[in-house]
């Protein structure tokens, strides 16, 4: 009978993916460096200024700037559709996130994402063999994080993931971040508030990635992916797409 | 990853995550959605960074009752949901029957797992699912091995009470 009921184990062949590993192992690393935040779900934040806050599940986080009054103006410059600059034009912000992980100055060629709302800039950048992600106010980086230290087995058709959610900061100066990744059938990605509030996702090669004002992307059945392709639109909850 | 001396207390640590993070992570899906499981591994392990002297060798089953604790207190604090309980695999939900005395048992089995009680559930999970012995397991529950022992005998005869209820004998019903 205890055999049988092995067929009812909901983990029964789980293994952790190598995001997951590196996801996990990054939060090791902050615990033993005593840089790690509240966990996600978590509504308690750490009071460092605005944005520079970071309680990304995924990654070492580093090179914190602190800029006083910057979270107001990334605010009020927000945008929930984003601006895709050319990756040539994001090179004073891909050099300063570089510089923050101790790397060469990076070419256009290295930029795998990038979007702009207002001043703050996200990238998705290559970092050694793997991924970064790097977020920037005007040229001064606040964040980033580890996103992959290897090459990741692309999703296919309409398939997406999200691999990180986070907020950051307190009070009114909560924002969320979220980075996912997609196939290459997909053609959009939004992110639907409980608020009515719709975020149009930057994409970039198989990634996609958004920010906004707000609490959410800590909370747990605040928000919804919408995922678009040719064929129509689907919403997922972020459960769906957790790996 | 940081530099440090051979066999330091962060060597311990990061060796005692390279050695049970893949049974952590399936003790807490086994639990909780998915999209929470992560959060829950983490404040598992700053709770045991906190606590490495703590940790005993045999070091999955005290982090099987931290990660206890912890979903109980998120499912309390944050969603007030049910309590906590083991979930099934979701193919369960999707079997209909086909005629097959495979499919018809697979059907049995998941009825008969649905009348026990959370904390009957509990107790097989531990053994079956999480792989556990009978001393590991009364760690993760913080009761006596005798104690264990008898709740999972008990289990076992209410689960087989379910599959096949003796007639004339009151079924197996769900138990708080």
């Amino acid at each position: 009978m205890m055999t049988d009921l092995k067929d009812l184990d909901p983990a029964r062949d789980r293994e952790p993916s190598q995001l997951e590993w590196v996801r996990s192992t990054a939060h090791v690393e902050r615990v033993i460096g005593g840089t790690h935040a509240s966990e996600r779900s978590s509504r308690s934040r750490r009071t460092i200024i605005g944005l520079a806050a970071t309680a990304a599940a995924a990654s070492v986080l580093a090179g914190i700037a602190l800029v006083p009054g910057a979270t107001d103006e990334a605010f009020a410059q927000w945008t929930p559709t984003p601006g895709q600059p050319a990756s040539d034009l994001v090179l004073p912000q891909a050099r300063a996130c570089a510089s923050e992980w101790g790397a060469s100055a990076p070419a256009a060629t290295d930029v795998v994402l990038a979007e702009q709302r207002g001043i703050a800039t996200i990238l998705i950048l290559k970092k050694d063999a793997g991924l970064a992600e790097c977020m920037a106010i005007g040229e001064e980086v606040f964040n980033y994080q580890l996103l992959t230290n290897g090459q990741v087995e692309p999703l296919s058709g309409a398939g997406v993931t999200y691999e990180t959610s986070s907020s950051s900061g307190s009070g009114d100066d909560q924002y969320s971040r979220i980075v996912g990744r997609k196939g290459p059938d997909v053609t959009k990605v939004e992110i639907q508030l409980a608020d009515g509030r719709v975020i149009t996702a930057g994409t970039g090669s198989e990634w996609w990635t958004a920010w906004w004002p707000g609490p959410e992307g800590g909370e747990v059945g605040t928000w919804k992916v919408v995922v678009h392709t040719a064929q129509g639109s689907t919403v997922h909850d972020p459960g769906e797409l957790r790996r | 990853m940081r530099e440090s001396p051979p066999g330091s207390r962060e060597d311990r640590f990061r060796d005692l995550h390279r050695r049970t993070y893949p049974d952590l992570l399936r003790f807490v899906e086994r639990r909780v959605p998915p999209a929470e499981a992560e959060d829950v591994v983490s404040s598992v392990y700053l709770t045991a960074w906190r606590r490495l002297a703590d940790v005993p060798d045999d070091a999955r089953p005290w982090l099987f009752a931290v990660a206890r604790k912890t979903m109980a207190n998120q499912t309390r604090g944050l969603r007030r949901r049910r309590a906590l309980d083991v979930r099934i695999a979701s193919s369960f939900d999707e079997l209909v029957p086909d005629g097959s005395a495979e499919v018809a048992a697979r059907l049995d089995l998941a009825r008969a797992w649905r009348t026990l009680s959370a904390a009957d559930r509990e107790v097989l999970a531990l053994v079956a699912f999480d792989g556990l012995t009978a001393d590991q397991a009364a760690t993760v529950l913080r009761c006596r091995r005798t104690t264990f022992a008898m709740r999972l005998k008990r289990a076992r005869q209410r689960l087989e009470q379910a599959l096949n209820p003796t007639p004339g004998r009151a079924p197996a019903g769900v138990r708080a």
